[in-house]
């Protein structure tokens, strides 16, 4: 009996545990941050030798929402990619829709608002036959050449693949 | 008690506002301008709501007749929350600003209103609170006095990019006013989604109330005789000249025009867009994935565009062998398609051809019921002129039929109707109508300045 009442102990100690520091911890790492050209330019440019997956979306924008949770699934099974989503919501809308939205979820990676005067530009920085439309995903290899342009919602299965022919090309 | 009372855009299409009281709360549905007035007259009667609550404005989409007064609303009332669509707010950034460069030209001579300016629409834009379809949203004002809240929601109207139905909800009470609304599908759209729900209330346009369903042909057939007279001018070296509006009408005709040049069906010849129409095409296109699209695939900006503020010798158009594309869509006056009308006039060879609404009181108007060789006088002002070129009408409405007005009424199934934006005689069929086919349901038609009280 003393030990069962140990592991219930334990377990409602480790339950108590994650929703009063583990689950405050994460959410409070859920940061935002503008990213302008300079930015950017350093983000794409950086590699850690991995490939790079890289998300547009908008709170705005039904289909986008619906990708993300796919996007988070890849980014906690593929990890040796990196993952990073920018949304073309606006900088000052941070508080008011990015963050409500992401705190139903738990990402694991790098999130940015693009913070850019001249929507062009933001558009420009990618590839040229890239107008603006979301939601869309871009993937790098490790040498950061654009390997994949892939415009609209996709599913875990279709990142899943674009993943494999990036890697299986290392 | 929950009342409704008109603006503008009751008996007629343009200025279209009206004001909603749920409980204490002041609601705004559209904040429009007339098309073919100017100065105060222009504008929705303000002055009814001087002293009313006035707590927020839903705008259901970015035409000019809906949302062109809005910063005049928000001069009368700074605290106002203004809600609409994330499309509809992209797309009202660039027509509003478009906009402050008209007014400054047509209110140099009115002194009794100021035309808005560029920071003032900067200002508003960013004010400006956006839902996607079907998300609902509290509107409660500051002197609400009831203890159930009340929301709003925004139903794909299939009109243009953006465009949404208004619903609104209080203490399980629901009125929903369509805004400009087309069930059919166009070239880019699919056509609406309504609620799936019944509603107490239903605020209706009726721009075609008056229009036979036998009038409007398929869209298909329409297309193929669009195409069959286009490619008739141009084989004679004429050109094609179509009035449109730069908020959908541009995208829609591009959208047909590109279609029947890629199958081969139509010449390939040199399309004239620009202005803001152009611009506009971009919204579209970067939202292809986010809202319904017939072909998201399809993008406007791919479509071989020349610009027509590129050109020289605008007059010279109708000498190159071309399709343009202009604004505005009634031909009013000063405005591009005016000019270019007033010499494609005396082109034998060129065609004009007419796709949308024309307002009685336009030169629009006036060209689409011309014969050749009839004698037109374009404006007051102007001197009367012979028709030499050809002039045919398509129907390519991006609002609904009446036959399709009268099936919104029966599938929300309403116990109330209020009849707005429509001429008198849309207004009148659309009510003996309604009446005779459900006549358990009691209809107001419109007025500006008559409260209607919907629910005690």
């Amino acid at each position: 009996m003393p030990q069962q009442f140990s592991i219930e102990r334990r377990i409602h100690f480790g339950v108590l545990f994650f929703f009063v520091v583990m689950l405050p911890l994460s959410l409070a790492s859920q940061t935002v941050e503008p990213i302008d050209r300079k930015k950017l330019l350093s983000l794409i440019s950086e590699r850690n030798s991995k490939p790079l997956l890289l998300n547009i979306w908008a709170t705005w924008c039904k289909p986008c929402v619906e990708e993300f949770p796919d996007v988070i699934r890849l980014s906690n099974e593929r990890t040796e990619i990196d993952v990073v989503a920018i949304s073309a919501d606006f900088p000052d809308e941070i508080e008011e829709k990015i963050l409500p939205f992401l705190k139903k979820m738990n990402v694991p990676f790098k999130l940015y608002v693009a913070d850019f005067a001249d929507q062009d530009e933001f558009f420009s920085m990618f590839d040229p036959q890239w107008g603006g439309e979301i939601p869309v995903t871009f993937i790098d290899d490790q040498n950061g050449k654009q390997t994949h342009f892939l415009r609209g919602k996709h599913s875990f299965m279709e990142f899943q693949k674009a993943v494999e022919e990036v890697i299986r090309k290392r | 008690m929950i009342s409704f009372l008109p603006l503008g855009g009751a008996n007629d299409i343009g200025a279209s506002c009206y004001y909603l009281d749920v409980e204490g709360t002041g609601i705004v549905l559209d904040s429009g301008t007339h098309p073919r007035k100017i100065g105060l007259d222009s504008l929705p009667h303000f002055d009814l709501i001087r002293d009313k609550n006035v707590d927020v404005a839903l705008i259901s989409h970015a035409h000019q007749d809906h949302i062109d007064s809005l910063p005049y609303l928000v001069q009368h009332h700074p605290y106002i929350r203004i809600a609409t669509t994330p499309q509809t707010r992209g797309v009202a950034e660039l027509t509003l600003h478009n906009t402050v460069n008209i007014l400054a030209e047509q209110l140099k001579d009115h002194l009794e209103l100021r035309p808005y300016t560029h920071e003032e629409i900067d200002l508003l834009i960013q004010s400006i609170e956006w839902h996607a379809y079907t998300e609902q949203f509290t509107v409660n004002g500051y002197r609400h006095n009831s203890r159930d809240p009340v929301t709003a929601s925004f139903h794909d109207a299939g009109h243009i990019l953006g465009s949404g139905g208004i619903l609104v909800e209080h203490g399980g009470r629901s009125i929903f006013y369509t805004g400009d609304i087309n069930l059919e599908q166009q070239a880019i759209f699919p056509g609406a989604i309504l609620p799936n729900m019944k509603v107490d209330v239903l605020i209706l346009e009726c721009t075609h109330g008056a229009t036979e369903d036998s009038l409007f042909p398929s869209r298909d057939e329409e297309e193929t005789r669009l195409t069959r007279s286009a490619n008739n001018i141009l084989e004679n070296n004429g050109s094609v000249l179509i009035p449109v509006f730069a908020l959908g009408k541009v995208q829609e005709m591009l959208a047909i025009l590109w279609r029947q040049m890629v199958k081969g069906s139509l010449a390939k010849v040199d399309i004239y867009t620009g202005g803001v129409g152009k611009k506009i095409c971009k919204v579209y296109d970067r939202n292809r994935f986010v809202v319904p699209y017939n072909d998201p695939e399809f993008v406007l900006d791919d479509v071989p565009q020349k610009d027509i503020y590129d050109i020289e010798q605008i007059e010279d158009l109708s000498r190159q062998h071309c399709i343009v594309l202009a604004g505005s869509g009634m031909m009013i006056e000063r405005t591009m398609s005016f000019k270019l009308a007033q010499r494609w006039l005396q082109d034998t060879k060129s065609a004009i051809f007419t796709v949308g609404y024309m307002d009685p009181e336009t030169p629009g108007f006036r060209i689409r019921h011309a014969n050749k060789g009839d004698l037109i006088q374009l404006t007051k002002t102007s001197e009367p002129q012979t028709v030499r070129c050809n002039i045919d009408r398509f129907r390519f409405s991006a609002h609904s039929t009446r036959g399709g007005l009268l099936s919104i009424v029966e599938r929300l199934n309403p116990g109330m109707i209020v009849l707005v934006h429509g001429e008198n005689t849309s207004v009148d069929w659309m009510g003996y109508t309604i009446l005779k086919n459900f006549p358990y349901m009691k209809v107001h038609g419109a007025e500006v300045g008559k409260q209607v009280t919907l629910f005690e």
